[in-house]
């Protein structure tokens, strides 16, 4: 082999291979650094988005239903009215309601509303025969695969005022909420007070 | 390098793999990037939808609240084709409106957000203290003198006058009542009316020197009919004194469904006015004297605390007259046609308020 052909085959030192290696991993590792990054931090918000956006949902739903509480259209006021608490009954996760739905005047079966907590999952009632001791007859609200309710509570406030001979009683309804994503990722809370727009009037 | 010398410089291009990796993971994190702003953006649309919604209602309610207080203070609401319109702060507007069934008052309200993409309607029935007024054309606690073309009907019962003192008919005063087998007295119906009393025969309709009325106080008499004294129920009077005719009338229409006349000198109170219709009854005090003297029509109760002095013209009463002292109806055509119609919707609109349990949304 020739001088100038050996000359020709030289190959890169092991100090420019070095140099070579390194600068690539250092080029390399602060990519995939800012690709773990950007994952995580995106995975963290979209799980956190959602969660928001499944709280958000849930607190309107039950605020809103809850909010219809005492409705009648009787003309004598209905069930409702025969005492500040007449058909609403808080106990700590747990609350029923009722109101007029078909706005017929009575009380039918459907009538009877509510919400609960039962191992994770908010569950919802439109029937008499649900109670706040056992989930059987309550159907899920929410689900696993969505949100992971950790706790639930709602808490009733009576006000009265009184003139004359008359009393009348305001009522609002403190609703509080965690909840995690089905990861685990995130977890958020929030709290709502409903004013429930039907008063009860006693003579 | 690699445009300068294609041939030649391809062999040496071996740091490529790092390139192209790190190219991949750059698009990836760029492509995560952007799902994840437009996450946020998304989040940020879904929160101010909520707020938005929440403005609508709270708007809907401000609305309600604004209907209430309109109706207390002129005793009417408008219809859903002339709904008042306001806004609250932020925005968000509202608009109310009624609509009647029955007897019930229902009460409307929508609330829109700024951008007028959510709306919200809630509803609930408004009431006040209706007035108990006894079914009778016409009550005196004084002496009762009728001449001249007067008629007093009861359209519905057999009592049109009843008085804490005498009470005479002359002239050709009459009182009509329903004939026997019609259930009212109805004037477009052949033979179901009859006099029932006129200066030469008194009926039974007429209740004349009765100690329940004239043993009643000032204040007991006003509280049997009014609820409350005169003093407590009219908030504010108007003075006649000095006004013409149109300018008592526009006060007194924006006064709303209880109107009170008084005169601050004291003199005979006699405007000229056409006050009410038969769907919207009013509550028409004088405080001190009137003398009718008009050719006007009246829808409603007319109280006075003092007497009628005269009642000239051709008036027209729809519904109740209650007078605390003498009534002497002198010359011309005087009627005064009682049905319950008329007068079982009065009361004292000032004091109106939602009825508990009929707020909706639905």
């Amino acid at each position: 082999m020739s001088r100038s052909a050996r000359h020709n085959q030289a190959g890169y030192t092991l100090i420019e291979l070095m140099i070579g290696m390194a600068v690539g991993l250092i080029v390399l590792s602060g990519a995939l650094f800012l690709y773990l990054q950007i994952f995580n931090v995106s995975k963290t918000t979209l799980a956190s988005t959602q969660l928001n956006r499944e709280l958000s949902i849930l607190l309107d739903t039950m605020s809103g239903e809850i909010r219809r509480h005492g409705y009648s259209a009787s003309s004598t006021g209905g069930p409702y009215q025969a005492s500040s608490s007449a058909g609403l009954s808080v106990s700590g996760s747990c609350i029923l309601y009722g109101y007029d739905v078909d706005a017929d005047g009575s009380q039918d079966d459907n009538e009877y509303r509510g919400f609960m907590l039962n191992a994770g999952k908010i569950l919802i009632a439109q029937t008499a025969s649900a109670t706040c001791a056992s989930p059987t007859n309550w159907s899920d609200l929410t689900s696993l695969d969505a949100v992971f309710v950790s706790a639930l509570s709602f808490m009733l406030n009576i006000d009265s005022a009184n003139t004359g001979n008359t009393t009348s009683y305001t009522r609002t309804v403190d609703i509080s909420i965690s909840a995690s994503d089905p990861d685990g990722l995130v977890s958020s809370s929030k709290n709502v007070t409903v004013l429930i727009p039907n008063n009860v009037v006693a003579n | 390098m690699i445009f300068c010398r294609p041939y030649s410089g391809f062999k040496k291009q071996q740091g490529i793999a790092t390139l192209v990796t790190v190219l991949v993971l750059l698009i990836v994190t760029t492509v995560a990037a952007f799902t994840m702003t437009s996450s946020i953006v998304n989040e940020k649309q879904v929160v101010a939808d909520e707020l938005r919604a929440l403005s609508a209602f709270e708007a809907a309610q401000s609305g309600l609240a604004t209907g209430i207080d309109t109706f207390r203070r002129t005793g009417a609401l408008p219809l859903i084709a002339s709904a008042a319109t306001g806004s609250i702060s932020g925005g968000a507007k509202w608009e109310y409106w009624q609509q009647r069934s029955g007897d019930d008052i229902i009460l409307f309200a929508k609330g829109y957000s700024d951008d007028l993409s959510v709306e919200r309607q809630v509803r609930m029935k408004i009431d006040f203290a209706k007035l108990d007024l006894p079914e009778i054309s016409m009550v005196a606690g004084g002496v009762m003198t009728a001449s001249g073309n007067l008629d007093i009907t009861n359209t519905q019962g057999n009592l049109t006058i009843w008085s804490g003192d005498q009470v005479t008919l002359g002239g050709s005063a009459s009182t009509t009542i329903p004939a026997p087998g019609y259930p009212e007295c109805d004037e477009n119906v052949s033979g179901s009316c009859i006099i029932a009393s006129n200066k030469d025969y008194r009926g039974g309709d007429i209740v004349d020197s009765d100690p329940n009325l004239s043993g009643l106080s000032t204040s007991e008499f006003q509280r049997s009919f009014l609820g409350e004294t005169v003093s407590e129920y009219c908030d504010s009077y108007i003075d006649v004194d000095g006004k013409s005719d149109s300018e008592i009338l526009a006060l007194a229409e924006a006064a709303g469904a209880k109107i009170c006349l008084t005169s601050g000198t004291n003199q005979t109170i006699k405007p000229n006015l056409s006050i009410g219709s038969a769907s919207a009854q009013k509550v028409l005090v004088i405080d001190g004297d009137f003398e009718v003297n008009s050719n006007t029509e009246f829808y409603g109760l007319l109280y006075v605390t003092g007497d009628i002095n005269k009642a000239n013209g051709n008036a027209k009463f729809y519904g109740s007259i209650v007078v605390q002292g003498d009534v002497d109806l002198g010359n011309g055509g005087f009627t005064v046609v009682f049905d319950s119609d008329f007068t079982s919707n009065l009361g004292d609109e000032a004091v109106t308020t939602a009825v508990a349990g009929t707020w909706r949304d639905w």
